[in-house]
Order: structure tokens, then C-alpha cells, then sequence
């Protein structure tokens, strides 16, 4: 009884940090690029810096590329809340396609209006 | 040239901010009718038996609602089809709503429950940026005896992307002299008659009664209201029937005397938020340590009812849910408010089973 208080409080701490840490990239409104460092001219996401908006490099970040089952680079997913909207890969050029801004907008839009 | 690029810069501007400002937002009309809480019956038998009804039947409730609103739900809250007005936002609790930039709601209740009649109006706008958030607030409800207006601005430092602890300062303004109870003072000094003469010209006659059977005998007084009728006979009846409403009349005028105050107050707010589909969590909090009277008699200010400045308001509330399967959920709700003498307590909890 006498440490239920401090163990209560180291739990709730886990709990608030694990819960703030873990997937963090992937909460509200979240767009994520996953690159190389090698890939020249790489697409940029300040159209979309409202937003959550998170770059992995492969050389950096191979972890979260095989989590995230990521096959071409670079490749540009949209999530919400944790839930994948939107993947968008890049073809054997290596670049995304040219209208990747337009649908990427497009679902933030009706992202946006669903929640109001 | 100078003057034509000027502007279609003014009119490339203000089309933009009219973008910024009314994207997304509803406009809103209802009316719903519904019946009434309906007491028992109740009955009047006269001196020869005759039998008279005299159940109060209160009218049908109802509701017009208009309004304009932008507010986001959070991810939790269950998204109505169609607004009309009975909706419930954390957003309006909460510091820091589900999207950034600005929110707002303005709306006008009119209506009747239980055969009473009012008016209820709130306005809330709030502008979120990643630094700082500015907040103005003005809610007056007639049923729940609530008129305020509140200015809040405060520096925001997000810790990651869920939580977010604010620091500034909010200027509040209340209607009321909260703590202070006229007619307690006015006992003090006076007889519980004395109301009734100064104020609303009753006068008293008294009488001497005996009981025929016992032979007791007494003393008690008729009552007369400032027209000459008889309204009561006896101090009893007079006190249990028609006092009380001298003292709610006496109240009201007193503090309506008193007039409006406005507090200047420090806070400190945290702020969590976390949604995903089968567990969420929304905690928020604000904690107001040190005020100062900013506008008001300072005799009859909260400060100078409790003897002391640096007493803590207080509001928090928090959301928690969590999809256990896909048969079982729970879920859990409190929010917790003490501004002033006020109190507000909502605790919701609950279980749903799919079978």
C-alpha cells in the first residue's frame, strides 16, 4: 500500500510516454515519405506542412521501411489516426507520379470535411 | 498599374481569408417539440365536498435552434447526420481542438421545458496555432442560471504531438455576486416581516383564535398583499405559500444592484489527446491559482467573500475508450468544474456487449 502510489504513478508515466512515442508518425493527419538519401530531386512535402509531415530515409531508417512493407522508393502514404488513406509508389523512375499532390490533397480534403 | 496590382492583391487577400474562415463551416435551423414532464395529479376538495382538479399541466417542451458553427469533432465523438443544436463538443472543453487555426460556433436557443420559457445564447471562437491560443468565450443559459464572457490567451508549448501544456492569462467576467446571499444579511439586521412592509407594502392584521374543543386559544395574523386582499391566515401559511418568493424577488433585485464583476486570472492548462480506432484517450485540464478583480464592487467580490485572492478554479474532464473485441467495449467520461461557488460534475461510465 505504502508504494501503490508511486507504482501508480510509474505506470501512468509508461503509459502516457509509450502512448505518446509509439507511432507518432501515423496520428491525425500524417503524411509520410519514404526515401533515400541517394534518390536526387527527392519530392518534397512542404504543400503539406499543416499537416503531420515525416521523411524516412532508407539508410536511416530500414526498421521502419520493413515495418511499413515499403517496396519502391520513393514511396508517399497518407494516414489518419494511425490508419493508412493512402499509398502512393513510385514507378521504375523513381518518381513519384505527377499528380501525387492533387490526390494526396484530395483525401485531406475529405479528411478534413468529415470531421466538422 | 501600382494601384490595379494593389488591388487584386486586396481582392486575391480577402478571398483567401473568407476561404480560411468559412471552409467547412454550417449554418443551422431546427425545431424539435417533445412532451413534457408531467407531475402527479392532484385535487381540491371544497367546504360542501365538491371535487376540483388542480394538476398543472406544463405545455410541451420545445426548441428553436439557429446557428453557425466550425468545430471539429475529435475522432471519439460521434458525428450527427444533421446539427440541431443538442450536440455535445469536447472541443468547446477542451483547449485544444481537433484541428489548427479557427473554430468557432455561434448559436441562439429559444424555447420552453417544463412551462418555462428562455433564451440561451453561445458564441465561441478559438484560434489554435502551434505557439499560442486565443480563445473568446460568451455563454448565457437561462436554464442552467449561467451568464458569462471569458478572453483567454495563453502561450502553447506542444511536448510531441499529443501533449500540450498552455500558460497565460483569462479575463472573465460574471454576472453575479457569487457567495453573496442578500436576503442572509438583511435577517441579520431585520425581522423576517419587516420584508414584507418595506418592500412589497404587505401589512399583517392579527386575530385571536381558540379551539372550541380544547379551548386553547392563540394569536396569528391575516396577511394582505398592497392591493388590501386577504393572501394568507396565518404567519405560516404566509411564510410556507408566499415568503418565499419575496425572498427569490428581494435576492435577484439585490444582486441585479450589485451589478457585474471581472476577474483577471492566471492558467495553466495540459492537454492529451490520442485516437485510435479501438482505444482513445482525451484528457484536458486547466487550473486557475491567482486572480485579480479587474471590474465590480469590491465588497461584494468572490475574493472578498472567501478573504483571499489566490483561491483555485478549476476544470478538467477526460475521455477514455477502448474496443476490447469486436463484441466488447468500454467507455468512460467525467468532467469536473468548480469556477467560483459554481460546481459542475458529469461522470459517465459504461459497458456495450454485442451479442
Amino acid at each position: 500500500m505504502k508504494y501503490l502510489k508511486n507504482k501508480i504513478c510509474v505506470v501512468f508515466a509508461l503509459f502516457v510516454s509509450t502512448v505518446t512515442v509509439s507511432q507518432s508518425y501515423k496520428d491525425d493527419i500524417s503524411i509520410v515519405l519514404y526515401t533515400a538519401e541517394f534518390i536526387k530531386d527527392n519530392y518534397s512535402l512542404k504543400p503539406f506542412r499543416e499537416h503531420n509531415i515525416n521523411t524516412f530515409y532508407i539508410e536511416r531508417d530500414k526498421k521502419i521501411h520493413a515495418n511499413e512493407k515499403i517496396i519502391f522508393l520513393p514511396t508517399i502514404c497518407l494516414y489518419n489516426n494511425g490508419e493508412l488513406i493512402e499509398k502512393i509508389e513510385a514507378g521504375i523512375s523513381m518518381k513519384l507520379p505527377n499528380s501525387t499532390q492533387e490526390r494526396i490533397q484530395e483525401h485531406i480534403d475529405n479528411l478534413l470535411q468529415d470531421k466538422f | 498599374m501600382k494601384y490595379l496590382l494593389l488591388l487584386l492583391f486586396t481582392i486575391n487577400a480577402q478571398a483567401d481569408i473568407f476561404k480560411d474562415v468559412f471552409k467547412y463551416a454550417t449554418l443551422y435551423g431546427a425545431y424539435s417539440q417533445s412532451n413534457s414532464i408531467q407531475g402527479n395529479k392532484t385535487f381540491y376538495v371544497t367546504q360542501n365536498s365538491e371535487l376540483f382538479e388542480t394538476t398543472v399541466r406544463n405545455p410541451a417542451d420545445e426548441i428553436k435552434t439557429f446557428g453557425f458553427r466550425k468545430l471539429a469533432h475529435f475522432g471519439y465523438e460521434d458525428k450527427e447526420r444533421f446539427y440541431d443544436g443538442k450536440e455535445q463538443n469536447n472541443s468547446l472543453n477542451s483547449n485544444i481542438g481537433n484541428v489548427k487555426g479557427l473554430e468557432y460556433l455561434f448559436e441562439h436557443q429559444q424555447g420552453r421545458q417544463q412551462g418555462r420559457e428562455f433564451k440561451n445564447k453561445q458564441l465561441f471562437v478559438r484560434y489554435l496555432s502551434k505557439w499560442w491560443i486565443a480563445k473568446a468565450e460568451a455563454n448565457k443559459n437561462e436554464l442552467v442560471d449561467i451568464d458569462y464572457k471569458s478572453l483567454d490567451l495563453r502561450v502553447r508549448i506542444p511536448i510531441g504531438k499529443k501533449l500540450s501544456l498552455s500558460v497565460g492569462g483569462v479575463y472573465r467576467t460574471y454576472e453575479k455576486a457569487y457567495g453573496v446571499i442578500p436576503i442572509q444579511k438583511y435577517l441579520e439586521e431585520n425581522s423576517w416581516w419587516n420584508l414584507s412592509y418595506d418592500y412589497f407594502n404587505h401589512t399583517d392584521v392579527p386575530y385571536e383564535w381558540t379551539n372550541v374543543v380544547t379551548g386553547e386559544t392563540g394569536y396569528d395574523y391575516f396577511w394582505y398583499n398592497d392591493d388590501g386582499e386577504l393572501i394568507s391566515n396565518s404567519d405560516l401559511d404566509y411564510r410556507n405559500n408566499i415568503y418565499g418568493r419575496l425572498v427569490n424577488i428581494y435576492n435577484k433585485e439585490q444582486l441585479a444592484q450589485i451589478g457585474s464583476f471581472a476577474d483577471i486570472s492566471s492558467v495553466i492548462g495540459l492537454d492529451f489527446y490520442h485516437y485510435r480506432k479501438n482505444f482513445w484517450v482525451h484528457a484536458y485540464g486547466n487550473i486557475l491559482p491567482h486572480h485579480k478583480l479587474h471590474k465590480g464592487d469590491e465588497r461584494y467580490s468572490y475574493g472578498n467573500f472567501i478573504g483571499k485572492d489566490n483561491w483555485i478554479d478549476y476544470k478538467y474532464g477526460g475521455v477514455f475508450g477502448v474496443r476490447i473485441s469486436k463484441k466488447l467495449g468500454l467507455f468512460s467520461e467525467i468532467t469536473m468544474q468548480r469556477y467560483w461557488d459554481r460546481e459542475i460534475k458529469v461522470i459517465k461510465a459504461g459497458v456495450n456487449f454485442k451479442i
